[in-house]
């Protein structure tokens, strides 16, 4: 009984149906057929695609969560493919923005792979679909993941890569795209992160750079909201506190690093991380790692 | 003829006295031990026998019983073999000269007559003190732990000639004594026979650079006697911290080191040269260990203390605390708790107290380099298998939680000198006076990290404003029950270091940055 409900929320899509997505059934080697949890982008929707490495750093995470937030205010729909660090964290974005996401997976859609990513796949359900060409029950194999990296770029307007390796899968997804003449951003990085070598390589290959949502924003003609600046609330902070405040980086720094750097008392850093803590300017990401945090969003 | 003499047995931790009684009488030529005694001290009448033969003294052939009570205690070792020649000795000379009614015998014999050392001196002796014996008989080795004893009148031997010529029995073969050394020596119960080398630490808290976060732990960990988990990259000085651990602890007193000797003692881990161990312990087991050793198992009918009760008054640490076995942590988790070990064995029940600190160290994930990722090439798979290593459960009884940075070779030459463990040690005297004071009418509270909820309740209690920081945080983190109790009670061991009486804001703020592992630990749960 549970596994005809778990099937009957599970819609297949043939290529001759009504509802099968034009912008995939447009692509070279389209998919023979879809399942579908939920729903997909409306014709004229505009899409971005937000996808990078797995084991992205917190600051990677960060920008690909906040630009997907922003993006996904505005109303675009946030494609990704469900793996853990970068696409966990756009998909996310996209969910706190109150905004539209879409998963494309490399198994069956009744399989929520990551298993831990299980709440992010309950949310998705909801907040926009997921997407598979794999029958029910395919169990998730490494060749699945390369093939499926071209409906992530068909079903999107634009590809945004955040953080790549030299060698990254994420390379695929950006051939198909340009191969289905789609725009390419890339966030730059220093040049010595592992993790930006593959965007500074897909800009010196021409892709265009991605410094904040608006670069994305002004592709699709549209205006980002203004938002609030912490300028003001910083400036009030007591002296010893806005040190702190911006001794901190977006890379986790241990406590230790920030006690040295400052020459602060022991006490008194650990009350106004806490502080800050508490009003949401930072967090402890790991026991003692402390790192900026943005209230809003990045880039203000 | 039947004779008495007195020795004594381990039962356990702790020894009790025993009455070996022998009886000559004529019948058919035969030995027998009786009195619910294992092989090895069946055998000792065989080795009586011999080393007698080979002084040239035979035994006659008789029927020879002897007894040893009280009778329904299993009796195991070879300590026994001195007693039992003294008693046959006393049976088959009856009109000797023995002085030595009210002394206690332990030792092994070779078949040479030469006397040997035995393990469980120590106990041995002091009950053989508490019921009031006058003296003892050990062998050399034994005679400095035999020392430790305040009233009994310690004599030692390294051959039985030496005993025989105590009782003035005459003995054929003197010219087979070879080496013997300078005879029995008795001497007077002194302290310089205890105190071995004094100052030999080595280990010195100055020698950790740059990494003042985990000294400062350490500090709190030893000064309220909380439980202490470093995650940490390879070589940050995790274990290098750990090991100092044991030299900023207040000195022991003597009960305390008599109690520890004990247990060492029993475990035969006592250097012959060494009559008291003098320095807090640091026992390190291998991630391999097994739950008996940690806990303490049987062998051969007699109780092997292990780990945690060698590590006692000490630090038991376990480097790599994700790779030990499953069931062996589990296994820590009661005594964590309870302070003290029951164990069921051989239908006895053995218990005895755990008073150690339990330091463990674990890296963040295989490579150690977690969280940064530009370093660290492992898969949150790979993570998540690692940290499964450690149960909830364990976490959540370790009181501070502390990540270390990594140190490159720039940090540690540049450094300056650390803290000196003597600077640390006399914080953490202070504040375990503050806590003694605090503690003093509680039976089972001896230091913070022992306090129940109710004596959280109790002894840490808060200002209005502190209550109110407290919420904030505890809205803010999310944070259980447990853990809240947790952050009061490092807080109280903060308040204590800078002798405080009440606690304020600024150790709350410290006490809150020493827990998160755990939120990170189990954060791919989901």
């Amino acid at each position: 009984m549970e596994k005809k409900n778990i099937e009957l929320s599970i819609r297949e899509l043939l290529p001759f149906q009504e509802d099968f997505p034009k912008r995939l059934s447009e692509i070279p080697d389209s998919p023979e057929c879809l399942y579908l949890k939920g729903f997909l982008p409306k014709e004229g929707e505009h899409t971005v695609g937000i996808i990078g490495a797995r084991d992205g750093t917190e600051y990677g995470k960060d920008i690909a969560r906040s630009i997907a937030k922003t993006l996904a205010k505005k109303g675009i729909g946030i494609v990704s493919g469900m793996a853990y660090g970068i696409d966990s964290a756009a998909h996310e974005g996209a969910l706190e923005g109150k905004g539209k996401t879409y998963a494309v997976l490399g198994c069956g859609v009744n399989i929520c792979y990551p298993s831990c990513n299980f709440r992010l796949y309950e949310n998705i359900e909801k907040n926009g679909g997921i997407l598979s060409e794999y029958p029910l029950h395919s169990p998730p194999l490494p060749h699945h993941f390369v093939e499926r990296n071209r409906l992530i770029s068909g079903l999107s307007d634009v590809i945004l890569v955040v953080e790549a390796k030299e060698k990254s899968g994420t390379f695929i997804t950006v051939d198909r795209a340009l191969e289905q003449g789609k725009q390419v951003f890339a966030v730059p990085g220093r040049i010595v992160d592992r993790l930006s070598q593959g965007c500074n390589r897909l800009i010196r290959e021409g892709a265009s750079v991605c410094t904040s949502a608006e670069d994305i924003l002004s592709y699709f003609s549209l205006e980002a909201e203004k938002e609030e600046s912490k300028e003001d609330e910083i400036k009030n902070f007591p002296k010893e506190k806005r040190r702190i405040y911006l001794a901190l980086g977006y890379e986790s720094k241990h406590f230790q690093s920030l006690q040295e750097e400052l020459k602060l008392p022991n006490y008194m850093l650990h009350r106004y991380l806490i502080e800050l803590e508490v009003e949401g300017y930072c967090e402890c990401v790991q026991a003692a790692y402390y790192r900026r945090k943005n209230r809003n969003s990045y880039f203000n | 003829m039947l004779s008495k003499v007195y020795s004594a047995a381990i039962h356990g931790l702790n020894a009790y006295v025993v009455s070996v009684q022998v009886d000559e009488s004529n019948g058919l030529p035969r030995s027998m031990t009786l009195g619910n005694v294992s092989a090895s001290v069946k055998e000792a009448i065989e080795r009586v026998s011999i080393a007698l033969k080979n002084l040239g003294l035979e035994l006659p052939p008789k029927k020879i019983t002897i007894n040893l009570q009280p009778a329904d205690l299993r009796k195991n070792g070879s300590s026994f073999d001195l007693p039992i020649f003294m008693g046959t000795l006393l049976a088959l000379y009856p009109s000797c000269d023995f002085p030595y009614e009210n002394y206690g015998f332990l030792g092994e014999l070779g078949l040479d007559g030469e006397i040997r050392p035995v393990s469980g001196v120590l106990p041995m002796v002091l009950a053989l003190e508490e019921a009031g014996m006058e003296g003892v008989f050990v062998s050399k080795d034994n005679e400095r732990e035999a020392r430790n004893s305040e009233k009994l009148k310690v004599i030692s031997c390294s051959h039985i000639t030496e005993l025989l010529d105590i009782c003035k029995i005459p003995y054929g073969k003197k010219e087979k004594r070879k080496n013997i050394g300078a005879g029995p020596s008795v001497g007077s119960n002194d302290e310089s026979y205890a105190n071995g080398n004094e100052e030999d630490q080595n280990l010195d808290f100055q020698d950790v650079l740059g990494q003042s976060y985990g000294v400062r732990a350490a500090l709190i960990a030893a000064a309220g006697h909380h439980a202490l988990l470093f995650s940490g990259p390879a070589g940050s000085g995790k274990t290098m911290i750990a090991k100092r651990i044991p030299g900023i602890l207040p000195k022991m007193s003597k009960q305390e080191k008599l109690e520890l000797t004990k247990i060492y003692s029993i475990a035969s881990c006592l250097p012959s040269e060494k009559g008291l161990i003098e320095k807090r312990p640091f026992r390190a087991p291998h991630s391999a260990v097994s739950q008996n050793t940690l806990l303490g198992g049987m062998s051969s009918g007699r109780l092997i203390p292990g780990e945690l009760a060698l590590a006692g008054k000490g630090v038991l640490f376990l480097d790599e605390l994700p790779l030990f076995k499953k069931e062996s942590i589990e296994a820590l988790r009661g005594p964590m708790e309870e302070k003290r070990v029951t164990l069921h064995r051989l239908q006895q029940f053995f218990s005895y107290p755990v008073d150690c600190l339990f330091v463990a160290a674990m890296n963040p994930c295989p490579c150690g380099y977690f969280p940064d990722r530009n370093r660290c090439h492992c898969t949150p798979g790979q993570i998540r298998a690692y940290q499964r290593g450690i149960s909830k459960p364990i976490l959540e009884r370790m009181d501070l939680c502390v990540s270390l940075p990594s140190i490159t070779l720039q940090d540690a030459l540049t450094k300056e000198k650390g803290i000196s463990s003597a600077v640390l040690r006399k914080q953490v005297e202070k504040a375990r006076k503050m806590q003694e004071r605090r503690f003093f009418q509680e039976e089972k509270i001896r230091w913070n990290g022992d306090m129940n909820v109710r004596a959280v309740n109790e002894y840490c209690e808060l200002g209005k404003e502190e209550a109110e920081y407290m919420e904030n945080i505890f809205k803010l983190k999310n944070l259980s029950m447990r853990t809240y109790h947790k952050i009061l009670k490092l807080a109280r061991t903060i308040a204590d270091l800078e002798e405080e009486e009440k606690i304020n804001m600024n150790h709350l703020a410290e006490a809150v940055s020493y827990r998160g592992l755990e939120e990170v630990l189990f954060s791919f749960e989901g």
